[in-house]
């Protein structure tokens, strides 16, 4: 699973990739020292049309988001976006309210199996997506699919298309994916952000005449961009829409194929360790184990523009303007030699102790100041916390763990794993058979 | 152990800073400068100015810092 990633995959396609499309020399980062040096820089930037390697159509599609920024402008940015996402203010409440109720939707509708109503197949890569669309909607603001009564496909269609367009710079036809990205953000913006953003400029209204107190706002991005209007508006017309629309792209298709990952990696490690089964619900060993699989799975390339000439701590100069890809794989790799694992073999090891002051994530998350904002929401303080009660889970933690409560157990003649546009391995397929409630005891689904 | 947000927001508070996860970002020292020093640090992690403080006003900046950090690495814990 997720030893299909190799450390040295796609190198001489990213090189092509990026001489090509920036014409600018570049560098291929595979020294974990090197890559740590680069993310936490100032010096480097997002590769970004202002970066001078000429428009990209891709930009289109995120200008003016969180992501395209650097310097002072993402700062700014972030200590807004901070606000909204700090895992406690989102998470109040949020299981027993809306965790809880989505994946058992999710389960209700699931076919039975083995004769037994209490235990169901899923393919969690459709079914997950469509559960965190509803959930990330929330966070955003669309009421419209919060409110609906069923999964809206014409929403979950338009978030496909939005991802697609941040990714064109991976496809020959650049062009066309980011035209049907631009409209896809067009109609979520007209149909879906504007009516929700309309209620919430009444509410702001009311709450600047004193009619209501603050907290009648609610605690999502779109109400954040009502307070925060003038400053949003400095960076162009549409770049708040934008802004949602990419937390609602980059929330969803990631932590999906993270929760996938998570979900299959664990199946795997139970099958050849069974003496773990008793810490399967350990929010620790958990915690850990996402992480792990969040180092082995999400291993992209970063691209990096150097904003002035650097010479790496491997002694590699870099000049002004040109590109660093950083391989993700071979850093995340090198941080396991030499390290205290348990067992001596390359791959997933919940128990892994990576060396050096490393995460047991790694490079999942990225890193320095464009480090996933999401990180908080998705796998709370870890590795903060020295000890975490299932209370303190991230939210896609916690989804992990709902699943393991239900016994999920993979299919292993139903899954797929496919590269996406980027190269990245993405869960095409993952069907698990579980239990539809928690209260059932029995273990997994025969 | 209390998440940083969790707290009452006038206390006396300890401000650390875990330096096997510190990422360097230099967040915690543009949202709070008199708290925090990346400048004269020799290693790129920052130095807390005053570890125990008082002030409401600096404790919900010690608490913002944490926040923003986004490896987690700034802890604010009541004394």
């Amino acid at each position: 699973m997720s030893e299909v990633a190799s450390p040295m995959r796609d190198i001489e396609e990213a090189i092509g990739y990026a001489r090509t499309v920036h014409d600018a020399p570049s560098h291929v980062l595979t020294s974990y020292e090197d890559i740590n040096f680069v993310l936490r820089s100032q010096d480097f930037a997002p590769l970004a049309a202002e970066a001078g390697h000429g428009a990209q159509w891709h930009t289109l599609v995120i200008r003016g988001v969180a992501a395209d920024l650097h310097g002072q402008e993402h700062f700014e940015r972030r200590r807004i976006l901070t606000a909204l996402l700090k895992r406690t203010a989102v998470l109040k409440g949020y299981e027993q309210e809306y965790l809880i109720p989505e994946i058992d939707r999710l389960l209700r509708a699931a076919p039975a199996v083995s004769g037994d109503p209490d235990n169901v197949r899923v393919d969690l890569v459709t079914e997950l997506r469509r559960s965190l669309i509803r959930l990330i909607a929330r966070l955003v603001g669309v009421d419209r699919v919060v409110e609906g009564t069923k999964v809206d496909e014409e929403f979950e269609s338009l978030v496909a298309a939005v991802e697609r367009g941040v990714r064109s710079k991976f496809v020959e036809n650049q062009e066309q994916v980011t035209r049907e990205a631009l409209n896809a953000q067009h109609r979520m913006v007209e149909e879906y952000f504007n009516p929700a953003r309309k209620s919430r400029e009444e509410i702001y209204a009311r709450i600047r005449a004193g009619e209501l107190d603050d907290d009648a706002m609610p605690n999502d991005l779109l109400s954040l961009i009502v307070r925060h209007q003038d400053y949003y508006d400095g960076f162009g017309p549409d770049a708040a829409n934008r802004e949602a629309s990419l937390l609602m792209v980059a929330a969803v298709g990631s932590t999906v194929n993270a929760l996938c990952f998570a979900v299959a990696d664990l199946d795997r490690w139970l099958r050849r360790h069974p003496e773990d089964e008793d810490r399967r619900l350990e929010p620790a060993f958990l915690q850990r184990c996402f992480a792990e699989s969040m180092r082995l799975g999400q291993t992209n390339n970063l691209y990096r523009t150097a904003t002035t000439t650097t010479t790496l701590p491997s002694g590699t100069l870099v000049k002004d303007g040109e590109v660093v890809i950083v391989n993700r794989p071979a850093g995340n790799a090198e941080l396991e030699s030499g390290g205290t694992s348990a067992i001596a073999e390359h791959g997933f090891d919940p128990d892994r102790v990576l060396q050096g002051k490393v995460a047991q994530y790694g490079l999942g998350f990225g890193g320095g100041a464009h480090m996933c904002i999401g990180k908080d929401l998705a796998v709370a303080g870890f590795p903060r916390l020295a000890s975490v009660e299932a209370d303190q889970l991230g939210l896609a933690v916690r989804m992990f763990r709902m699943l393991q409560e239900r016994g999920a157990r993979v299919d292993l003649d139903a899954t797929e794993l496919v590269e996406d546009m980027t190269g990245r391995p993405t869960w095409k397929t993952l069907v698990v058979e579980c239990r539809r409630t928690v209260e059932a005891k029995g273990g997994a689904p025969k | 152990m209390n998440e940083p947000e969790d707290l009452p927001p006038t206390t006396t508070v300890r401000i650390t800073v875990d330096r096997t996860i510190c990422g360097s970002t230099a967040f915690c020292e543009q949202v709070a400068p008199e708290l925090f020093d990346l400048s004269g640090s020799p290693d790129g992690i920052p130095i807390v100015r005053s570890p125990v403080i008082t002030d409401p006003d600096q404790v919900v900046l010690a608490r913002e810092a944490a926040t923003m950090c986004p490896t987690g690495a700034i802890e604010v814990t009541e004394e």
